[in-house]
């Protein structure tokens, strides 16, 4: 499986659209059981994981076998406007689109694509150094 | 063959060996037996205090002094408590699910609402519903200082009231040539103890006594990543500071399983003086006041609250001081990400 986003930079303001392009290869038609695409956000680092999904959807057997793999599919979705991507010290928040492929055999496939959201104005958040008034 | 059900379980990790129920079920039966054996000494000694000719052979020579009546009295009581409370306890956990005990109960507290625009953001009103004399909003404290001294009171009178009884138990058996040598020795022990509690006690008494209020107001709420804000400190009391320092601080906060702990990891992500002043006097006549202003960075990362992460923004004012015990206390603000249209207060 892989994942294209419309972006190079994988980089999205918050509040803009996410367009993304997934293809399903090496596998033939028939293995295929379900797809679920989901765009989320969740945590890394020393706490235990916080995970929310901000888009989902879930192809079943039929709509598989009606799309096809030859084709690239696209995923649209409108972004929020938070959690930002950032890199602390003990927090680590990331964006990605996952996708999640059923094959015969009860195996899963897991794919994801990495993206930064960020403010408006641009720029990652992350921890800053100490200041004082002099600086 | 059928394998007993064990009445406990135990856990492993994020799975638990053995029944939920059984667990349940066995400790229920724990606290079922709490209750009777308090039910029947409760009894004992009753039946023994008010017709003592039908009491048992055991308690007759037990219970021969009136100490021995309370003492027992007293620790058949909280056993049936315990063995009530307990299983109130166990009971209700059989009607709701863990999950749904769970859902809505984040580990960090009261925090962001999902259905706002901004997601995972607290929305901090409970931080401005209370206006300022000087600006616009006065800032609650994270958590009052002076919430940790009723509990050094409460126990530091519990545990002296305990040891002036055993005080006049030992005397009176003196007295009436009845001397208690083993209780007698208990009461230094004890009388340590007690010094200890009330000892914690007063110097919590003299950091709320010595360290008045302390006053926070802001001029914009919430704070946005490259604006500058007004900030009010009022400090009342009456003491002599060494130093006093106001800070904004970003704060990470980690929570996460160790085995059955709960283990809490914070670290300062960011930290910006606003005011770092020597030689401080408080003065009960005149606070201290200041106004001060500061510049908020930009690419900084907004306030976050997970289920078991958080960002949290906060004014820290702290002062240190001698003779009396240094204070620290927080103010808890939200930082919105940039580039949002701003909140407008009706004030």
């Amino acid at each position: 499986m892989n994942v294209s986003l419309c972006r190079e930079d994988g980089t999205y303001e918050a509040g803009e659209q996410l367009k993304a392009k997934w293809r399903i290869s090496r596998v033939s038609l028939e293995q295929l059981q379900g797809l679920e695409v989901s765009v989320l956000w969740h945590t890394e680092g020393k706490g235990d994981e916080d995970l929310h999904v901000h888009h989902f959807y879930r192809l079943g057997e039929a709509e598989l076998q009606e799309l096809g793999i030859d084709d690239l599919q696209a995923i649209s979705c409108k972004l929020p406007l938070s959690p930002l991507s950032y890199h602390g010290h003990l927090i680590h928040l990331r964006w990605c689109i996952r996708l999640r492929l059923f094959v015969e055999g009860r195996r899963e496939i897991v794919a994801e694509q990495p993206f930064h959201l960020v403010s408006c104005r641009g720029g990652i958040a992350s921890n800053l150094t100490h200041r004082s008034p002099s600086q | 063959m059928p394998r007993f059900p064990k009445p406990w379980t135990k856990k492993r990790g994020k799975r638990q060996s053995g029944y939920a129920l059984g667990g349940i079920a066995g400790e229920a039966v724990f606290y079922a037996s709490l209750f009777f054996v308090g039910v029947f000494a409760l009894s004992t000694v009753l039946i023994a205090w008010f017709v003592p000719e039908r009491a048992l052979n055991v308690s007759s020579q037990t219970l021969s002094s009136s100490l021995s009546y309370w003492v027992f009295g007293v620790l058949s009581i909280a056993l049936i408590l315990s063995g009530v409370g307990g299983l109130l306890y166990r009971l209700s956990a059989i009607s709701t699910s863990h999950e749904r005990r769970l859902s809505g109960q984040s580990i960090l507290g009261p925090g962001a609402d999902a259905e706002s625009k901004l997601p995972s953001i607290p929305q901090g009103r409970m931080l401005t519903d209370s206006p300022g004399e000087r600006l616009t909003y006065r800032l609650a404290m994270q958590k009052p200082e002076n919430s940790g001294i009723f509990g050094a009171a409460l126990l530091a009178l519990l545990w002296s009231t305990v040891w002036f009884v055993l005080l006049a138990v030992v005397v009176s058996g003196f007295f009436y040539n009845r001397p208690r040598y083993i209780l007698t020795f208990l009461l230094i022990p004890l009388g340590g103890i007690a010094y200890w509690a009330f000892r914690s006690f007063i110097v919590q008494l003299r950091r709320i006594a010595g360290i008045g209020a302390t006053i926070v107001e802001i001029g914009d709420h919430p704070l946005m990543p490259g604006e500058s804000y007004r900030v009010y400190i009022c400090q009342m009391g009456r003491l002599r500071l060494r130093r006093m320092k106001i800070i904004l601080c970003c704060e990470e906060q980690t929570f996460y399983r160790q085995g059955t702990d709960v283990r809490v990891e914070k670290h300062e992500a960011f930290t910006q003086v606003i005011l770092n002043q020597r030689d401080v006097v408080l003065d009960p006549q005149a606070p201290w006041e200041q106004q001060l202003s500061f510049d908020l960075p930009e690419n900084i990362m907004h306030s976050f609250v997970g289920s078991h992460n958080a960002i949290r923004w906060k004014i820290i004012v702290s002062g240190e001081s001698r003779p009396w015990p240094s204070f620290c206390r927080s103010f808890p603000v939200i930082v919105h990400p940039p580039g949002l249209p701003p909140n407008r207060s009706p004030r």
